[in-house]
């Protein structure tokens, strides 16, 4: 990236690069560069053919993405789902925002254990705070720390996986035997240990810095396996050869070649790890372990309606019913995206 | 492996802000005749190595919650009491899953599969400690009719009515783990040529799906089995606590109350983790000898 000044035009980054490298070679420089021109050009005309032919539409040109979106739209359950996560995700950011958060953090006596009733939809705890107002407070946490840790899951794999399946041979069979050794071990009394250790360290951290990494680093597993998957089967293509043939460095075929193509995979591996997210978090909160009262989440608020089963039979039932409807809903939009990815993927 | 979770745990339980004699009220002197008891005054290697000597006998140490019980006497009261709810619920899962699942294959896209499918789906989707909780709440609400004379607790682990329900809960959770897997792998072996062959032979229908697809199909459910033990494991920390069984994930989660036991903290995530390892182990076995094709790679 020195030598860009005597540049008419304006290049991608990607041809600058194989300018300066192959000026320092000196020799061969012209062909070179033309060579990653046409590579690109191939690269492109690959990618129209293989949209066209998963959306099985000759001649038409549309992305792969469009195309995904496309056939997502269709699909009923995936699209039910991914209407209520949005409801779920706009109502955490604004039902405390108009409300304000003075029913969830005083004790009001006067109306506690009250079942549902129009001006308190889900009813009152036994200090009197409203439950609909909680439960929302709980979804900004439970929701944001399923979205991070999904995340941090996707990022650690693509990384892992990637290194562990472009380069192969040995460096993959050593990474994927140390993959396997931790996957072999029991996540959640380590997920305890490491959310003890954090809440700990950090005694005025919100929940969020303590849950994501106890959460992800027990979970990353499946997702470096997926994305390694992907490495494997896509760095056979021509255009990955023809871009190491012109002299692209591993990072960047890896990230130019080889990582648009698995976005389909990417988005699907967020939405699956979704749901175990929220498990995971509502499963710590209710042993009391993760998040603490008063920070609410919905693994909170279960613990407080096992805590008032006998007294106030509703509030187990908010809870329950929120995570279950999200994981449900996460659960088939991962079904759809993946579908809409993968048209072929599914026989029966 | 074993020695890498026993590594990891120790590390991690080192970092815990983790001082059990904190009582004002001792003695310097004799918080440092504590501290010398319990090997806290060595080196991290020392202890670590005091640490693996320690595992390789079978000697935990002594627990630092009142009373000192050795860790190992706790463990070996409570670890069977967990493996008995594990493996019924295991068994449980297994033979109401695999069934629904073959149910559901046999009749695909029919008004039993969707039931079967819907079923799996929430029983997946609902949280293990939200069934508990109803659970405990029905007991509450519907107490054991007869032959009660004693006040009875909804929950609990002295009478096999009481196990009943741990046992339920948690072989709800991991069934459609089951009812999935048999009925995808069991969909995909109906269409093999080999079971269009048992019956253009003439086998009877009932035979060709139980001897030629029902036991290729049970080789995909096997093999996956990896993730179960973890997930049985992670059902019964929380079906342990609240209906009060007292198992070996009951007693880790009290080892956290404060002050933190560390002993019991790092021999428990040792064993749970040597119990998973070995029965993937065994998982491995199990597959080799199902599909011999498989030991060959």
């Amino acid at each position: 990236m020195t030598d860009h000044g005597d540049e008419e035009t304006p290049r991608s980054a990607r041809e600058e690069r194989a300018v300066t490298s192959a000026e320092a070679e000196g020799l061969f420089g012209e062909a070179r560069s033309e060579l990653l021109a046409l590579s690109d050009d191939w690269a492109a005309r690959q990618a129209a053919y293989d949209a066209a032919d998963a959306g099985g539409v000759a001649g038409e040109q549309r992305s792969l993405i469009q195309d995904a979106a496309r056939r997502f739209a269709r699909n009923k359950a995936a699209m039910t789902g991914l209407v209520l996560v949005t409801i779920y995700v706009l109502l955490a950011i604004f039902v405390p925002i108009i409300q304000g958060t003075g029913d969830a953090t005083g004790i009001f006596y006067d109306r506690a254990n009250q079942g549902p009733s129009l001006d308190h939809l889900f009813g009152t705890d036994p200090q009197g705070k409203d439950e609909w107002l909680r439960a929302w407070l709980g979804a900004r946490i439970s929701l944001s720390i399923a979205f991070v840790v999904s995340l941090v899951i996707l990022i650690v794999g693509i990384t892992y996986g990637s290194i562990s399946g472009y380069f192969g041979g040995l460096i993959d069979s050593g990474m994927m035997r140390f993959l396997d050794a931790l996957y072999g071990l029991p996540y959640l009394p380590f997920a305890i240990i490491i959310v003890t250790v954090l809440s700990n360290r950090l005694p005025d951290a919100p929940p969020i810095a303590y849950m994501v990494p106890a959460l992800s680093i027990t979970a990353w597993f499946t997702s470096a396996r997926i994305m390694r998957g992907q490495m494997l089967s896509l760095k056979e293509n021509e255009y990955v050869e023809s871009a190491r043939a012109s002299g692209a460095k591993p990072s960047r075929i890896v990230t130019r070649h080889v990582l648009p193509n698995t976005i389909g995979v990417m988005v699907v591996v967020i939405f699956l790890e979704v749901p175990n997210a929220i498990l995971g978090e509502a499963f710590l909160s209710f042993l009391g372990l993760g998040v603490q009262p008063p920070d609410s989440s919905w693994g909170v608020l279960a613990q407080n309606g096992y805590t008032y089963i006998d007294a106030e039979p509703h509030l187990i039932w908010v809870p329950a019913l929120l995570i279950a409807s999200t994981v449900l809903a996460a659960i088939s939009v991962a079904d759809g995206l993946r579908d809409a990815f993968d048209p072929r993927g599914r026989e029966n | 492996m074993i020695f890498l979770a026993s590594f990891l745990a120790f590390v991690l339980v080192k970092l815990m802000p983790y001082e059990p004699f904190t009582n004002p009220k001792l003695a310097p002197s004799v918080r440092e005749n504590l501290r010398e008891l319990y090997g806290l005054n060595k080196p991290y290697l020392v202890q670590y190595w005091d640490f693996i000597r320690d595992l390789a006998t079978g000697n935990f140490g002594l627990s630092t919650k009142p009373g000192n019980r050795p860790v190992r006497e706790i463990i070996g009261e409570t670890l069977p009491t967990s493996m008995l709810l594990g493996g019924l619920a295991f068994a449980f899962a297994a033979i109401v899953g695999v069934t629904l699942g073959v149910l559901s294959a046999l009749k695909a896209n029919g008004i039993v599969d969707y039931v079967i499918t819907v079923f799996a789906t929430l029983a997946f989707a609902f949280p293990s400690f939200v069934v508990a909780t109803v659970w405990v709440a029905g007991k509450i609400y519907f107490p054991p009719p007869i032959g009660v004379v004693e006040v009875v607790l909804p929950y609990g682990w002295d009478t096999w009515y009481d196990r009943l329900g741990p046992i339920l809960v948690l072989g709800l959770s991991i069934m459609p783990y089951f009812t999935r897997l048999v009925r995808a792998s069991m969909l995909e072996a109906l269409q093999q040529e080999y079971v269009t062959t048992a019956r253009a032979k003439g086998l009877p229908w009932r035979r060709t799906v139980f001897r030629h697809a029902f036991r290729n199909s049970l080789i995909p459910t096997v093999t996956n089995a990896g993730p179960l033990f973890a997930f049985i494991l992670t059902g019964s920390f929380i079906i342990e606590r609240i209906m009060v069984v007292p198992g070996v994930a009951d007693q880790f989660i009290e080892s956290f109350k404060q002050p933190i036991d560390s002993r019991m903290v790092l021999a428990t995530t040792v064993l749970l983790s040597a119990l998973i390892i070995l029965l993937n182990l065994i998982v491995d076995v199990v597959v080799a000898w199902l599909d011999p094709r498989i030991s060959n790679d």
